[in-house]
């Protein structure tokens, strides 16, 4: 078996265990064991009433005359029923790098001494198994077909996760923030005025730790305090704050996101950007991020005519050059602004993308679960719950193909357009501006592509269902195509004629 | 305040005299700040000083007709001359004049004998004018009444005695001149009486009188004195309480009367009392009252009491000391409004003398500047320190505020990071896990 997620294995384990119990309760029960014979007994008697009902009197009973192999049929019901509770084979959850979710920590948190193989029947076995290849197929060949920037299979959502991990960053260390308040006020509300329009769109980049020179010499002419320094002295000016901040911000933003750069740099999974960009990336949402506090700070100062802070005088830039302000209504999460906002977002995200394998995790779970339960529905005849259950099964299973197929149609169309240019911005150094359309860009494409994870899913396997329906519901025999009978009179005419 | 109130009807059970929490609180809003009284309830400079005794034997007469020189004049010149700031000058010119003076006052016949030795009789008699005229400008006004007296009597001597000026100054000059009966200045139909008070007979003549006019000039009496000119004496009288006060000593012993009453008295038997008897009954109409100082309308009222009794201690002892100042500005300003119409009833006596008419308009004078600036300097005191000290709060309130919303920011930002990092390292994916899975 296969899932490309914890959250799916997890109802996996929960549904492969619930199986277990089912089977043992069935099993080990005299009441349920009794209503299987019952229903055995039930069947061969209609079976051997319908047989012998064309010796009996016609004005007695309405004679439907069955053939002598329908006990047998009967009898081979009992025994595929009876081989469901046999759990005489086992099976395992891998992903699809072929590792068991047995031991992932997810797992581990969420389920209690998880094994990495439950007992299933053969049964299950061959019918989940079947159903497993055919969408571990399905999801291998769409993934490595439409893969441009890594397989969705094997890191999912790694690009969409890397890049809202960076906007969710919050700076929380007080000295830093110190720091960038001092600048903000100190420097950057005083040269802000005197930048020319010719830098439009990133206006603000060149404050943090970019390379401008008419920007550090206007920095530059900034004394902030007088530093003793021998037996002459400096003036402590605003370009020093800044080299001073960028050395400090870089570590500790570093520091901050070490295991996920190094995940990054490791490059085994694979994505379109360097790795300095996300650097800078994650250097960039922190200081967003920030300021966006400031701003609801400010809104919460702000009474009569008090005028928002610097902090909150960027943050407001920030959101009109995007608009994200639009963006989040559209979704009905302008709540998402300010204190918080990382953390809110992220808990959005978090929703958004642990939905979808939630409700697929939740089905496979109630189909593995219930496939016991088919016993009493096989004994009594009706075979096709069987088939059913195995499209149902089949369906679910391929949700991943399909998503895999939409994850990175919605990642190859968010990368044909100007992201990557403001990813290329970023590699050169910090820009605030660029990383808020990255996040507010990137937020806004996968909003849409979890939505329609969910719709499509369900969809793609109510069809399955409702058009299996009618081909197993068609009780007509198998009969020859009539131009098959046609062609034998025909055939027949002619070779009398000879 | 409201919620208290508010609080205090819903609950009535609630004690006043309970040990809840929050009476204990010193934390103060800006606000309260406005509260502070900064003026003081005593002065030790001005209070329990000896009774000074301001009456002044005459024994003197200023007037060109007697002079006892050795007794009076010359005591009272030395006094003139050792003042050598402001009387230097003026002086030097007296002394000039004393030999002629001194002949003629000695002596009459000497006088005489100086005229018929050729001197000339206008200028004796317009040098002795002149002399008398500066003297008597110079002389303690105090004996001006008796001058006049005096001046009566030889004008009336000069018109029975056919103008013969030296003879009417024979007749009037025997006898203590400064013995002679005054007119009596609160009219009583030109009669002479032996004493004059220039504020209560003036208050006579006004018709003030009763309990609250006495009151009034009592007060008055303490502010500016009581001239009482009677047979060779005039003294000042200060009333009962026998030294003078100023407005400012008086506002600041209605200040520390009505603390007492309200914050050291009243307070604390209500404290004490709790929820014993009923609130209308802990504080009787009597004592309130006897704060807003007898007066028909009171100055407080029962709500505001029982208010300033829910406040917390350190609140409350800042609104007591602030209330109690309210009223006694209030008493003050109703009582120095009484006086000085007391003043200007007085400066309307026409029984008085034109002097003794200006000095009631210098009293007056003085006292309504002295009023003012009373007033003036305790607002100053009050308000640009209160309203500094108000806005320094309220900026260090903000910024505490914004300190500890800071700080509290920092925490929420650190917690956020851990549910971002839980949220993003669940290793849900396989990938995203800390630790290695």
């Amino acid at each position: 078996m296969y899932s490309h997620t914890a959250y799916e294995a997890f109802y996996v384990y929960l549904g492969l265990a619930l199986q277990g119990k089912i089977t043992d309760i069935i099993v080990s029960e005299a009441f349920f064991k009794g209503v299987i014979l019952m229903t055995f007994a039930l069947m061969f008697l209609l079976t051997a009433f319908r047989f012998f009902s064309r010796y009996l009197p016609p004005t007695l009973v309405q004679r439907k005359p069955v053939p002598l192999s329908k006990f047998l049929q009967v009898v081979i019901f009992l025994f595929l029923g009876i081989s469901l509770l046999k759990m005489g084979t086992s099976t395992s959850l891998l992903s699809y790098s072929n590792r068991s979710w047995h031991d992932n920590t997810y797992v581990e948190k969420n389920i209690k001494n998880s094994s990495e193989t439950y007992k299933v029947s053969y049964v299950f076995d061959i019918l989940s198994r079947t159903s497993e290849e055919i969408g571990y197929m399905f999801s291998k060949v769409v993934d490595k077909l439409m893969s441009k920037t890594h397989s969705q299979l094997e890191a999912p959502n790694f690009f969409y996760k890397a890049v809202l991990f960076s906007s969710s960053a919050t700076i929380d260390n007080p000295e830093i923030k110190a720091q960038i308040g001092r600048y903000t006020e100190n420097c950057l509300d005083q040269v802000l005025p005197l930048m020319n329009d010719d830098i439009v769109r990133s206006k603000l980049d060149g404050f943090f730790f970019g390379s401008s020179s008419a920007l550090d010499e206007k920095l530059n002419s900034i004394d902030l305090e007088s530093r003793s320094f021998g037996p002459i002295g400096y003036d402590y000016t605003c370009l020093d704050l800044k080299d001073e901040l960028r050395d400090g911000f870089i570590d500790y933003s570093f520091a901050k996101n070490e295991s996920f750069l190094e995940l990054i740099h490791e490059g085994r999974r694979g994505n379109p950007i360097r790795y300095d960009s996300w650097r800078n990336l994650h250097a960039s949402n922190l200081l967003v991020n920030h300021f966006l506090d400031k701003k609801e700070v400010a809104i919460g100062i702000q009474k009569g005519s008090q005028l928002p802070t610097t902090g909150g005088r960027v943050s407001q830039y920030l959101s009109k050059v995007w608009g994200f302000d639009t963006i989040l209504s559209f979704f009905g999460k302008e709540e998402l602004h300010g204190v918080g906002l990382a953390a809110k977002r992220s808990q959005e995200f978090s929703e958004l993308l642990t939905r979808a394998p939630h409700l697929q995790g939740a089905v496979k779970l109630f189909l593995i679960a219930c496939f016991p339960l088919l016993v009493f529905a096989i004994v009594g005849g009706k075979w096709k719950w069987l088939v059913y259950w195995f499209a149902a099964y089949t369906s679910v299973l391929l949700w991943t193909p399909i998503w895999t197929l939409l994850y990175h149609i919605v990642t190859n169309i968010h990368l044909a357009t100007g992201t990557m240019e403001d990813f290329g911005r970023l590699y050169d150094g910090i820009s605030l501006y660029s990383a808020k359309v990255l996040s507010s860009r990137i937020y806004y494409m996968y909003s849409v592509y979890s939505w329609l994870q969910i719709i499509l899913g369900p969809l793609f396997t109510g069809l399955c269902l409702y058009f299996m329906r009618p081909m197993l519901s068609d009780t007509q025999g198998d009969e020859a195509p009539e131009f098959i009978g046609d062609a034998v009179n025909v055939g027949t005419k002619v070779a009398g004629m000879v | 305040m409201n919620l208290v109130l508010l609080l205090a009807l819903v609950f009535p059970d609630i004690s006043v005299g309970q040990d809840w929490s929050r009476k204990y609180s010193n934390k103060l809003s800006p606000s309260d700040y406005l509260l502070k009284d900064r003026g003081e309830r005593s002065d030790p400079a001005f209070e329990n000083r000896p009774t000074i005794e301001l009456g002044a034997s005459l024994g003197i007469g200023s007037d060109c007709g007697k002079v006892n020189f050795e007794s009076t004049l010359k005591a009272t010149l030395k006094n003139l001359l050792d003042s050598k700031k402001y009387f230097e000058k003026v002086g030097m010119s007296i002394l000039a004049a004393s030999p002629m003076l001194l002949t003629c006052y000695f002596s009459p016949t000497w006088c005489s004998i100086l005229k018929s030795t050729r001197l000339d009789a206008n200028f004796l008699a317009s040098m002795r004018l002149d002399q008398c005229a500066l003297i008597d400008k110079y002389t303690d006004s105090r004996t001006e009444d008796f001058y006049q007296e005096r001046q009566e009597c030889v004008h009336k001597a000069i018109q029975s005695n056919g103008g013969n000026m030296e003879d009417a100054m024979q007749q009037c000059q025997n006898g203590d001149v400064w013995k002679y009966n005054l007119s009596d200045w609160s009219g009583n139909g030109g009669r002479k009486v032996g004493t004059n008070k220039l504020l209560e007979s003036s208050a006579k003549w006004a018709g003030i009188k009763g309990k609250e006019g006495n009151k009034t000039i009592e007060l008055l009496k303490s502010l500016v004195g009581e001239t009482i000119v009677s047979k060779g004496k005039v003294s000042v009288d200060y009333g009962p309480r026998k030294f003078g006060i100023t407005p400012r000593t008086h506002f600041i012993g209605l200040k520390k009367l009505t603390h007492e009453l309200l914050c050291e008295k009243l307070l604390p038997k209500i404290e004490q009392k709790g929820t014993a008897q009923s609130f209308s009954k802990s504080v009787t109409d009597d004592e309130l009252k006897e704060i807003s100082g007898n007066s028909s309308t009171l100055l407080i009222d029962r709500q505001t009491v029982r208010s300033i009794a829910y406040l917390p201690y350190h609140k409350r002892k800042m609104a007591c000391e602030k209330l109690s100042s309210a009223i006694a500005t209030t008493r003050f300003a109703s009582e120095m409004n009484k006086t000085l119409d007391v003043l200007h009833l007085a400066e309307q006596n026409p029984n008085l003398p034109d002097k003794r008419k200006d000095e009631i308009r210098r009293k007056r004078s003085a006292l309504s500047e002295s009023v003012k600036l009373t007033m003036e300097l305790y607002k100053q005191k009050n308000s640009p320190l209160n309203k500094v000290l108000s806005q320094i709060n309220e900026q260090g309130l903000k910024l505490i505020d914004e300190a500890t919303r800071e700080s509290l920011s920092n925490d929420v930002d650190s917690l956020n990071q851990k549910k971002v990092e839980s949220v993003f390292w669940d290793c849900a994916d396989g990938i995203f896990c800390k630790g290695g899975n």
